[in-house]
């Protein structure tokens, strides 16, 4: 799935099946050996400290805290604390600057 | 919006009326059902899924992966649809039953999730050797396919949604069509379901009025209306003139020193959207659902200072940051623009 086109094009194609599999089992193998390697190679350098750690935002190098962050931060500012203040830019902990939004029609 | 639909995403207000919407649609027009929210049991044994499933099952301390891959069935959907797809002939169409609309939404979130997780969190130098700074270059490049196939939804499929009188709020479907614009999906119309034993014919007809009304952007259809079409055709072609959220492109601004980002789409309009900009991304965000989208290496080097929305999609106004542009970095090593530093 490296190609631009999507991946059910076939209008161009030469072979209509060819790479679709393929890319699956690389995306496989991927979680496979990470999975792995955070299972034998970092369960005492990553996890056993996160273990201590109870404010994800007190802790910008920790792998976990910092995933920890982003997924609250996916999964909606709405929560308390999470959302911009209406007419002006804020910025949350983990970096994103919201902006000021005008409704009706855009200026250009 | 040129290309042909091919898949047709079905969903609901609840998971059993989706099924049935897929099921009569697939009748309709011909189109290959495919039961995502049930996969067969041929499938689930299939060594792949199997084989994904057990990766997932051992990667507690993957926690990023796990985490975000908690719910498969979007996953398991891509992976049957894939398997299906590719023991079919290339022109075939699909339609796939996605389950409950709000569940729908959330699973498809989680997984364009990864992307952020994979950019601003899985940092490489967070991770401790070059064994995992290596790995984390590998599984960047399969979240970005998975992107890829998920960006490829903008342009080749539609959301069609089933609703029962009775249990789903007239609101809602504002709430609906916005989230699936921001994740990059047309909804197509909405169908309302047959009046049952309890609803009689005047509510049902009363209710599609309130619909109507509430959003008269977006087409209303009692599902005894739907009439059958040629194969390979929507029974409404209305999805030609709605597009979803694809990328950012990039204008001069009105004025000397300034940028317009753009995002077309139909549906933003609402006092739900956020916008916001992170680091090299445009994010687009809902209370539910949120989308990054890469900038333009121009804005990149500009600073945001506020967004527009109106029926069209969402327009940033931005500044040239002069710190970020060649001229800068010449002049803070003694050069001038056009020299070679030998």
């Amino acid at each position: 799935m490296t190609d631009e086109r999507p991946w059910w094009y076939s209008e161009e194609e030469d072979e209509p099946s060819s790479g679709k599999s393929l890319d699956l089992w690389a995306l496989l193998g991927s979680v496979q050996r990470l999975a792995g390697w955070a299972q034998h190679m970092t369960a005492e350098q990553i996890l056993a400290p996160h273990a201590e750690h109870s404010d994800p935002s007190a802790h910008p190098t920790c792998l976990v805290c910092r995933t920890m962050a982003v997924l609250a931060d996916v999964r909606g500012f709405a929560e308390p604390g999470g959302s911009s203040a209406e007419g002006g830019a804020s910025v949350r902990e983990t970096g994103t600057l919201w902006l000021k939004v005008h409704r009706g029609p855009c200026k250009r | 919006m040129s290309s042909p639909i091919r898949i047709l995403l079905c969903s609901g207000s609840d998971a059993g009326i989706s099924t049935q919407l897929a099921l009569h649609a697939a009748k309709k027009s011909g189109w290959v059902p495919i039961d995502w929210a049930n996969p067969s049991a041929e499938n689930e044994e299939s060594p792949f899924y199997l084989a994904l499933l057990n990766a997932l099952g051992v990667s507690d301390a993957a926690v990023a992966v796990a985490e975000a891959w908690s719910s498969t069935s979007i996953v398991r959907s891509v992976i049957h649809a894939l398997a299906t797809w590719n023991s079919l002939d290339a022109e075939s169409r699909f339609v796939i039953d996605c389950g409950e609309i709000s569940k729908f939404l959330a699973e498809l979130n989680d997984v364009r999730a990864l992307r952020e997780i994979a950019l601003h969190a899985m940092r490489p130098e967070l991770l401790m050797d070059d064994a995992g700074r290596h790995l984390h270059a590998q599984l960047s490049g399969s979240i970005q396919a998975l992107e890829a196939l998920f960006e490829s939804l903008t342009t080749q499929a539609v959301v069609r949604v089933a609703v029962r009188p009775g249990s789903f709020a007239v609101g809602e479907i504002s709430r609906i069509a916005l989230d699936c614009a921001v994740l990059g999906l047309v909804l197509d119309c909405v169908v309302v379901a047959p009046a049952g034993k309890k609803i009689g014919r005047s509510e049902v007809l009363r209710f599609k009025g309130d619909l109507s009304e509430a959003r008269p952007d977006i087409p209303v259809v009692r599902a005894e209306e739907m009439r059958a079409g040629p194969k390979g055709q929507l029974v409404h072609e209305r999805c030609t003139d709605a597009m979803a959220v694809g990328s950012v492109r990039e204008h001069p601004g009105p004025d000397s020193g300034t940028y317009v980002g753009e995002v077309l789409a139909s549906g933003l309009d609402s006092a739900e959207l956020r916008v916001g900009v992170l680091h090299e991304h445009l994010v687009l965000a809902t209370p539910r659902v949120r989308r990054v989208l890469p900038l333009p290496s121009t804005l990149v080097r500009c600073t945001s200072r506020d967004a527009g929305v109106d029926e069209a999609g969402a327009h940033i106004n931005f500044s040239v940051e002069p710190s970020l542009w060649p001229e800068a970095f010449a002049a803070e090593a003694g050069l001038s623009v056009g020299e070679q530093d030998d």
